[in-house]
């Protein structure tokens, strides 16, 4: 009687286990809210401060105005300071992407993956691709999706692995910590294709606009370079409709002048 | 004739200082003319050949560029079979060997900076013979047992900090825009013998390993060079590399597989649609669709067309998933691709079993996945459909100049709409532009320098000519006054320079000969870049092109002849008793 009243509890416990690691859907579900919220489905403008830290070169900042308009898949990023940048920018139409120099008056076709003013910020972190069609979670031996309780300071989270899979994505594996409350990623590391951590993003802080939770302060780490970051904040958030003709080469050639 | 050239022998032994002082000059500037020519062509070969020879470049390279959303990446999916190609197309390859580079952004100890990798192929021993070991062991490169053997330059590795036995780490790109990290061992340090070199080689490491760490598979290749047999002028490769543009002509690709939907299967084939043209057009003139509206070619995303006999087979309506199963070239694998029916077309000519992606999903299966059989019988060079089939890449228009390479370059990411690979065939001409405009600077100033010496020397042998007829105006008078005719005293004297002329450049081409082996005998070390490559191994390189020579030479036996011509008329058409009275 006590042996089958062991048996009855270890299969128990083995159920509560398998309920809180192998939960089926969640990972799932959790992409699929962070990538609505970052389909913001409205236009936005907003000021992006970047806070660049970089060993043996000291610290810098560039403050960029942020364009954005989903209906087109375009953004444009123009530089406001320091003096030596202003006027530069970066336009992504759909899929193309340039560089514009404001002093050789120049465009140079960038992809994705290149860095925005030579910090840790890519491209890709300013696009809304949908995270669904690149990334999926991490599956154990019986298709479960593999995900665990975790706290972060005084917070719960969920953590979890997605690997992409199509190639064209920068870092083909990233570990989230989300809230557990409103799924929100506080944490996020990404992993390079041979499996080393090259940057550890925080999210710290997040602002609620028309029911959007838009971050609007994270730091973006640099493992591979020890010593690299860039703070990022994110201000004067507007989601008022922006002009199609702010998403040209013109309009970057002419904002300065 | 044999008694003018009896005379005009007479002539030349009789005066035999005239005669060897006139014989000198003419000499000389042969001497010049061939030693100039000679030197100027070796700079040329040196430029194309000591790059090739170090492994740097190819003659030409041939490219394949494919376009993936933003991303343009080279690469060549089937480089055994690109290699067959240019073997077959041209009769002159030496060899085709395969070459990968990246730029990759290092780590040492505490310090970081972007370098240029150069992967090479085995065996090493013609790059390890350009390089000069600092500390390390250059041989270590072809260990096995060693992952990533690294050989640095010596400035960079002094910039990263590190010796021989350290670590160094990497971040790069693959060719699919991942992120990739990996850790190099420093086997070497080395100094590169050939300034020539140092253009590219910076770092340099097995070309499986880098290969490896871009994302290539064994059988694909970033580019290849093509090496050719002899190549004697520098345009001769934009005559081969042109040859190849016009005979690299793409074939019609599809792919043999298995169409199956429930329980029931059907052989057949997927092809593309190229999806530029306007997709209406398409269907409306060159296909009969029956079933399906305002189906838009270009936007089908996981939908195809099929035939009606396909429809009929397999019992298909509209919206209906259809699985297509084919076994892979390259892997013993059978892969598989699922898609919805979006279009039923009447059949086409040859009945068979067919189905039709938008070009940009059917090249993103083929590429990545190459059939093992395909089946090419639907590509009818009578039907109108065809041109607007899938085929196996796009040939990129040649260009000439390292400018013209790189407008092309911009154009086509700026407005390539073809999603299958561009075949691109650059010739060195066109990569190594600054080599070729040192090599075209230094030609230029060889060729100056020549000109000036040449032309002091002509007019020197000129007028050296002109005094000696002018001298012997009372000579003239004499044969004349004893009956010897105007023309046969002009042919005379005009004999006597022209074969004078003619022995002098023979001498010119022996001793310019010789002086020329004798200072390609000199061994210069140097690492001033400049001067370089005017060096084929330490040497002066002179390269004597003999068509050249006998034009040289005939020319300059005209000048002289030239030279004497109004002197010899002048002195004819004076009166005996004048010629007789004259005195210079």
């Amino acid at each position: 009687m006590k042996k089958i009243r062991i048996i009855y509890i270890l299969i128990i416990l083995i159920l509560i286990y398998s309920e809180c690691c192998f939960a089926k859907g969640l990972v799932t579900t959790i992409l699929q809210d962070m990538e609505r919220r970052n389909e913001l489905g409205v236009d936005l403008t907003a000021k992006v401060s970047l806070v660049q830290q970089r060993v043996r070169q000291g610290v810098r900042e560039i403050e960029y105005l942020y364009y954005r308009k989903d209906s087109n898949n375009a953004f444009l990023l123009v530089a406001l300071s320091p003096e030596r940048e202003k006027g530069n920018g970066y336009l992504r139409i759909d899929n193309n992407m340039w560089m514009y120099r404001r002093n050789t008056r120049t465009f140079q076709h960038l992809n994705r993956s290149d860095r925005i003013g030579d910090t840790e910020v890519n491209a890709e972190n300013f696009e809304s691709r949908r995270l669904t069609e690149m990334y999926k979670p991490v599956m154990d031996d019986n298709e479960n999706e593999i995900y665990s309780e975790d706290s972060l300071g005084k917070i719960p989270v969920y953590k979890f692995e997605v690997k992409a899979f199509v190639k064209d994505v920068s870092y083909p594996t990233h570990v989230y910590w989300v809230r557990q409350d409103n799924y929100l990623p506080l944490k996020q590391e990404s992993y390079s294709l041979s499996g080393t951590l090259m940057q550890t993003s925080y999210y710290l802080q997040y602002t609620n606009i028309r029911e959007q939770f838009i971050p609007i302060k994270f730091i973006v780490i640099d493992n591979f370079e020890e010593g690299n970051k860039t703070i990022g904040s994110i201000s004067g958030i507007s989601l008022k409709p922006v002009e199609d003709a702010i998403f040209t080469k013109a309009y970057l050639e002419n904002v300065n002048k | 004739m044999k008694l003018i050239l009896l005379i005009a022998f007479r002539n030349i032994f009789r005066q035999k200082s005239r005669s060897i002082l006139i014989g000198i000059g003419i000499c000389v500037s042969v001497i010049i003319t061939i030693v100039g020519h000679s030197f100027s062509k070796g700079i040329s070969l040196n430029a194309v050949n000591n790059a090739v020879e170090a492994n740097l470049l190819g003659h030409f390279t041939v490219m394949m560029v494919e376009k993936n959303g933003d991303v343009f990446r080279n690469i060549i999916r089937d480089k055994n079979e690109i290699t067959a190609a240019i073997k077959k197309h041209l009769d002159n390859v030496r060899y085709v060997r395969e070459s990968v580079r990246a730029l990759v952004f290092a780590v040492g100890n505490g310090q970081g900076r972007v370098i240029g990798l150069t992967g090479f192929p085995k065996p090493y021993e013609n790059m390890l013979k350009e390089l000069s070991m600092v500390e390390g062991d250059l041989n270590k490169i072809a260990s096995s047992e060693i992952e990533n053997p690294l050989i640095l330059e010596h400035s960079l590795a002094k910039s990263l900090n590190i010796k021989v036995g350290d670590i160094v780490k990497i971040r790069l790109n693959t060719i699919y825009g991942q992120v990739q990290t990996a850790r190099l061992n420093l086997i070497a340090i080395a100094e590169i013998k050939n300034p020539v070199m140092k253009f590219v080689f910076q770092g340099i490491l097995p070309l499986k390993s880098l290969k490896s760490l871009l994302g290539y598979q064994e059988n694909e290749a970033q580019r290849l060079n093509v090496i050719l047999n002899k190549v004697d002028n520098s345009r001769d490769i934009i005559t081969y590399a042109d040859e190849l543009h016009r005979k690299l002509r793409p074939v019609p690709v599809s792919i043999k597989g298995m169409f199956t939907v429930n329980e029931y299967n059907s052989p057949g084939i997927i092809t593309g649609l190229l999806s530029q043209e306007s997709s209406q057009e398409i269907l409306s003139k060159h296909m009969n669709l029956i079933q399906g509206q305002n189906v838009d070619i270009g936007g089908m995303k996981g939908n195809a067309i099929i035939n009606k006999s396909l429809a009929k087979l397999l019992n298909l309506t509209l919206g209906e998933k259809v699985s297509f199963s084919y076994k892979l070239k390259n892997f013993d694998h059978i892969n598989k691709l699922d898609f919805h029916v979006a279009g039923i077309i009447d059949d086409l000519a040859d009945n068979s079993y067919v189905a039709f992606l938008n070009e940009k999903e059917f090249y993103s299966t083929y590429l990545e996945n190459r059939p093992k059989e395909e089946d090419n019988s639907l590509f009818n060079k009578d039907s109108s459909l065809t041109p607007f089939l899938s085929y196996s890449w796009k040939v990129a228009e040649r260009t000439y100049s390292a400018q013209a390479l790189g407008k092309k370059e911009r154009e086509r990411r700026r407005n390539e709409t073809f999603n299958g690979p561009i075949i691109d065939i650059v010739t060195m001409q066109e990569i190594a532009n600054d080599l070729f405009r040192m090599e075209s600077t230094i030609n230029l100033i060889s060729m100056i320098a020549m000109l000036v010496i040449l032309s002091i020397t002509l007019t020197s042998l000129l007028n050296a000519v002109r005094m000696n007829i002018r001298e012997r105006t009372r000579e003239i008078g004499t044969i004349r006054a004893v009956g010897m005719q105007k023309r046969l005293v002009s042919s005379t004297l005009l004999t006597e320079i022209g074969l004078l002329s003619f022995f002098a450049s023979l001498s010119g081409i022996i001793v310019s000969y010789l002086l020329m082996h004798l200072i390609s005998m000199i061994t210069f070390t140097t690492s001033d870049i400049n001067f370089s490559i005017m060096l084929d191994n330490g040497h002066l390189n002179f390269v004597p092109a003999f068509n050249n020579i006998i034009i040289y030479i005939v020319f300059i036996i005209l000048i002289s002849i030239f030279a004497a011509y109004f002197p010899i008329k002048k002195a004819v058409k004076m009166s005996v008793s004048e010629a007789l009275v004259h005195y210079e």
